[in-house]
């Protein structure tokens, strides 16, 4: 098999406007295989968390990720309060539930929004999009803000959730997009356009996803039902329990369907929780320092997060390790994407909903001619639209 | 299983097959095990981990001890919602380990990224190219090592 051209994705990711680098190697329109780059939005953000105190860490490490912000936050503060023997007050822990939950539903809907738009059902997209609208509406009333909550802190959270203001619009947003979610899935599942589309594409067994440790959606899709939320619960999540949704097919619909059903969970999660809530306090303040190891994790909407936090005693940490979901889901697209067709490489790396950051650019490389072209997105999609090949 | 007798179990397990490379282990709460071994034992350790007790390594920690450094394996047990972190260290001066990933291609990455940010060498590491740093990074430059 000969190798014919390669195709460099990125730094830019086309579909998902964040920088990172994937060198397609290709044979025709067949991908032969893959190399992956990263570290262009490196920001630093462990070596400026051990020149920090523990009260300004939550606040760097929610700029970790616009889309899962509560997550980074909740983790680390999970870590410290392990390695300092601190309890959290029961409230405090519904309300990171809470959060966290409305979190998933806006991230899932974001992702298969995404989805979408790369397999060209623009209508679809702004259907999703227009129900996770609601969402980010209710972030802004509970926390002041769309995205960046600020809600955690060592001991518990910063503000409290209004017993009838606040339940009562929470209640009143997730009734109103169920319906319609129910309705998405359908229009995803019933419709065989895009199921030809999504089917049975980008597939990771159950083995490889072992041997890759992924995490999340991605883990779930190919079989292995692991969930931190169930695993290992933290938060109110014993309390208020977790159908951890699975399927074996280990394609994009798979994943698809994991998310969209895991989206709907967390509306009847977020219902739970609200109904047992407890009253009383929202944080015990820190007595004291202690030195030691401690390990936060949480299930983000991509998958476990962890942070390894060591402490020496002092108001600053000695070594702050985090290691997001996506950092183990990433390589896992080359795996999936040998052997695919062109036109779907750019589902399959969106398929993973990496996370990483914005703006576009593509470059094409016939390797025979030497010849290199730069073309935005919108003209490589016209490209795919009108048939034409690459070169 | 229950947690703590998992934690019995794999310890058991790991002192039989590293034999005086095991050295220590110590329970901070019953979901997170600490077990010290010696630096040359973690190829052994990895294949016990994930063939014997269907351990997913989460990530690694490298940790900068002024003389040394600590590097943390932390091993999720998802079944038993248990995190076993394995422990060793390795001298500063020509820091090396054992790469682990023609085991276990999970730890490709983060060997890697150790690699560029520490300092630490991974000896047989299949693609030991550059991940996160710039082409014109300077070398023997490490981010994360700490100097004096």
């Amino acid at each position: 098999m000969s190798i014919e051209a390669t195709l460099p994705i990125g730094p830019y990711h086309p579909a998902l406007k964040e920088p990172e680098f994937f060198k397609l190697f290709l044979d025709g329109e067949k991908v032969v295989d893959v190399a992956i780059r990263l570290g262009y939005t490196h920001r630093g953000i462990e070596y400026l968390a051990q020149r920090k105190t523990y009260n300004e860490i939550p606040f760097l490490v929610e700029r970790i990720c616009g889309i899962c912000s509560n997550v980074h936050p909740m983790c680390f503060c999970q870590a410290v309060e392990e390695v300092w023997g601190l309890q959290v007050p029961d409230r405090a822990k519904y309300i990171r539930t809470i959060v966290g939950e409305l979190e998933r539903i806006h991230s899932h809907l974001l992702w298969a929004g995404v989805a979408a738009h790369i397999i060209g059902y623009d209508t679809l997209f702004m259907h999703f999009w227009r129900h996770r609208e609601p969402v980010c509406e209710l972030f802004e009333v509970l926390t002041g803000n769309r995205q960046n909550y600020a809600m955690n802190c060592i001991g518990g959270v910063r503000r409290d959730i209004d017993p009838t203001k606040h339940k009562t619009l929470i209640l009143e947003t997730l009734s109103q997009i169920k319906p319609s979610l129910l309705r998405l899935e359908k229009a995803v599942t019933e419709d065989p356009v895009v199921r030809a589309r999504i089917e049975n594409i980008g597939v990771l067994s159950k083995d490889q996803a072992r041997k890759l440790g992924v995490v999340g959606p991605v883990a779930r899709a190919s079989g292995l039902a692991i969930d931190v939320r169930k695993d290992e619960p933290y938060a109110a999540y014993k309390e208020v329990g977790v159908d951890v949704k699975v399927h074996t097919e280990g394609d994009v619909l798979s994943r698809m369907l994991v998310r969209l059903l895991e989206a709907l969970e967390s509306i009847e999660i977020v219902k739970r929780a609200l109904d047992a809530i407890p009253e009383g306090p929202i944080r015990f303040e820190p007595k004291e320092i202690v030195p030691g190891d401690g390990i936060g994790k949480v299930e983000a909407p991509r998958g476990e997060d962890i942070h390894y936090v060591r402490s020496n005693g002092t108001d600053i940490p000695e070594r702050v390790k985090i290691r997001a979901p996506s950092y183990m889901n990433v390589p896992s697209i080359v795996p999936q994407i040998k052997g695919a067709s062109l036109a779907d490489a750019s589902l399959i790396i969106a398929a993973v909903d990496p996370c990483f950051c914005c703006t576009e650019r593509i470059a094409l490389v016939d390797v025979k001619t030497s010849r290199k072209s730069s073309v935005d997105f919108e003209s490589l999609a016209q490209r795919w639209k009108n048939g034409s090949k690459h070169s | 299983m229950h947690v703590l007798s998992t934690v019995t179990l794999l310890v058991e397990k790991l002192r039989s097959v590293l034999g005086d490379r095991f050295q220590g282990q110590s329970t901070r709460n019953e979901r997170r095990a600490y077990i010290k071994i010696r630096k040359d034992g973690i190829r052994d350790c990895v294949k016990v981990l994930f063939d014997q007790f269907e351990a997913r390594l989460s990530t690694i920690s490298a940790v900068d001890r002024k003389f040394k450094f600590d590097v943390l394996y932390h091993f999720t047990l998802d079944q038993q919602g248990l995190v076993a972190s394995i422990c060793l260290s390795t001298p500063k001066q020509a820091a090396s380990l054992d790469s682990v990933t023609d085991i276990l291609p999970a730890a490709s990455w983060i060997e890697r990224e150790i690699q560029e940010l520490f300092g630490i060498k991974f000896i047989g590491h299949p693609s030991p190219g550059k991940l996160l740093t710039s082409d014109d990074w300077p070398e023997n430059e490490y981010p994360l090592r700490r100097t004096g």
